[in-house]
């Protein structure tokens, strides 16, 4: 079974589509048509982009490119990590680097390697986008994670300080901060497995099916995802702040206010 | 005999704020100690500094002869209590609050029996039915109370109390500074309050950067 291939000019039709947005917006002055050209016109952009490279990559199919293209992904979700949980990069940035790496790498080569073993292994068309889903959530566990952990104890530090003067070290004084960050940052992906299926159908099942894989592949397919993603989720937040934790707190047990980035 | 407290040419520095200017004080085992002053001199950060949470920008500051480092500050705190003015109890309920420190490893050591516990609510005039309430319905008196009830459980001998009667009610008040007057332990604190003030042996000013005992500056 292929997918129905449609052309640019069909695509054409969808952006004629778009009139009918625009038209409502104008007649109520929603005020979101210079926003809504701005952003379609950069998804076009960006995608049409990603086509072409995704392609190059595909049909070159080398284990180095698919391995540079891996860790571009790798920093670039580590850099975006860092600015949305407002630490600042030049005390954070490789122990977060190593921290997600370490998560997000053996989950990926456990279920690509392990489970599903094409040939060759590096195979891109597995590689690529598992990486990508795998990562995807993993930056947004480690933003909530790293987020709430830090300002947690900043907001909390009479509370912070209280236990370690009664004696507990940095790691004992942090584990209430700890719990609440790692709960925040995973409960999102444990409900979502608990309403999959029920309340929509996940996009990799949707996107496998439309692809023209049979439902029961597709399934298979989520279902492992979705564990993968638990895990490495899990375990790069975890590493995250647990890393991240040997350079935050002075030798006294105090939080360093230089780890924040400038702007708090 | 070795202060069990002794700052030497101290000078305390907050980011680019400075504090404390080359302070010298020595307390002495048992003495009580008031550190009275406007609010935002500094007293709470010196008070901060002596529980070793963070180090003077020049100078030492010895606890019991031992200069104050950043390889040994865990250690000292073992022998100090701190007791800031919004107590926190760190826990649910208030029997949790209390066994809370004993589970740290570097209070593993400690045993504290039943009895223990209800002798030291009874010292502070509480009743032992106060065990099973949750911390956020009991009023902040008795928290207070409880914090310190900890400090005691934990065989602390220094304190550092910071405004540790503001805001109480009379029993509380009372109850507070009747345990802490125990000749036993070493009080260092800071506070506004007349009544506290007037059970303390020895009434310093911080002015200035500057600490002086208060008859000098009178």
């Amino acid at each position: 079974m292929e997918t129905l291939n449609f052309s640019f000019y069909d695509l054409l039709l969808l952006y004629i589509l778009l009139l009918i947005p625009w038209l409502i917006s104008y007649y109520l002055k929603l005020g979101i048509i210079r926003d809504s050209i701005v952003s379609i016109a950069r998804m076009t952009l960006q995608l049409l982009l990603v086509g072409l490279y995704l392609s190059i990559i595909f049909k070159l199919n080398s284990f180095w490119l698919n391995l540079a293209w891996v860790t571009a992904m790798l920093i670039t979700a580590n850099i975006t990590t860092l600015r949305r949980s407002n630490l600042a990069m030049r005390f954070t940035f490789l122990v977060t680097f190593a921290a997600t790496a370490v998560g997000f790498t053996s989950i990926l080569i456990f279920f690509v390697a392990v489970v599903i073993r094409p040939v060759p292994v590096f195979d891109a068309r597995y590689i690529i986008p598992i990486a990508g889903m795998l990562l995807g959530n993993c930056l947004r566990g480690n933003v909530i994670a790293l987020e709430r952990f830090y300002s947690g104890i900043n907001e909390h530090e009479k509370e912070y300080v209280t236990y370690v003067l009664l004696g507990a070290n940095v790691a004992e004084a942090t584990r209430p901060y700890l719990r609440l960050a790692i709960r925040a940052a995973i409960s999102p992906h444990i409900a979502t497995m608990a309403t999959l299926g029920i309340v929509a159908l996940p996009g990799m099942m949707t996107g496998q099916i439309l692809g023209g894989a049979m439902p029961n592949v597709a399934i298979k397919y989520q279902i492992a995802i979705m564990i993968c993603i638990f895990c490495s989720m899990l375990i790069s937040s975890v590493l995250n702040i647990y890393f991240t934790r040997r350079y935050a707190f002075d030798d006294y047990g105090m939080l360093r206010r230089e780890i924040f980035h400038k702007s708090n | 005999m070795k202060p069990v407290i002794a700052l030497k040419k101290v000078s305390l520095q907050r980011g680019e704020q400075l504090i404390l200017k080359d302070a010298d004080l020595e307390v002495q085992t048992g003495s009580k100690l008031v550190i009275k002053g406007p609010s935002g001199c500094g007293k709470s950060s010196l008070l901060a500094a002596l529980a070793g949470c963070y180090p003077p920008s020049s100078g030492a500051i010895f606890i019991s002869g031992t200069q104050i480092s950043r390889h040994n500050a865990a250690a000292l705190r073992r022998d100090i209590a701190f007791i800031g003015q919004e107590p926190v109890t760190g826990a649910e309920n208030v029997r949790e609050a209390l066994l809370l420190p004993f589970n740290f490893k570097a209070n593993r050591a400690l045993r504290v029996t039943e009895q223990e516990i209800i002798g030291v609510l009874e010292r502070l005039q509480l009743q032992p039915d106060i065990l099973s309430k949750e911390c956020r319905h009991i009023s902040g008196g008795e928290k207070q109370r409880i914090v310190i009830a900890r400090a005691l459980l934990l065989k602390k001998k220094i304190f550092l109390a910071d405004e540790p009667t503001t805001g109480l009610d009379l029993d509380s008040s009372h109850a507070v500074i009747e345990t802490l007057s125990d000749p036993e332990f070493t009080v260092v604190s800071a506070s506004h309050d007349e009544h506290y003030l007037s059970h303390q042996q020895q009434v310093y000013v911080f002015k200035d950067y500057c600490l002086k005992a208060a008859n000098e500056v009178m």
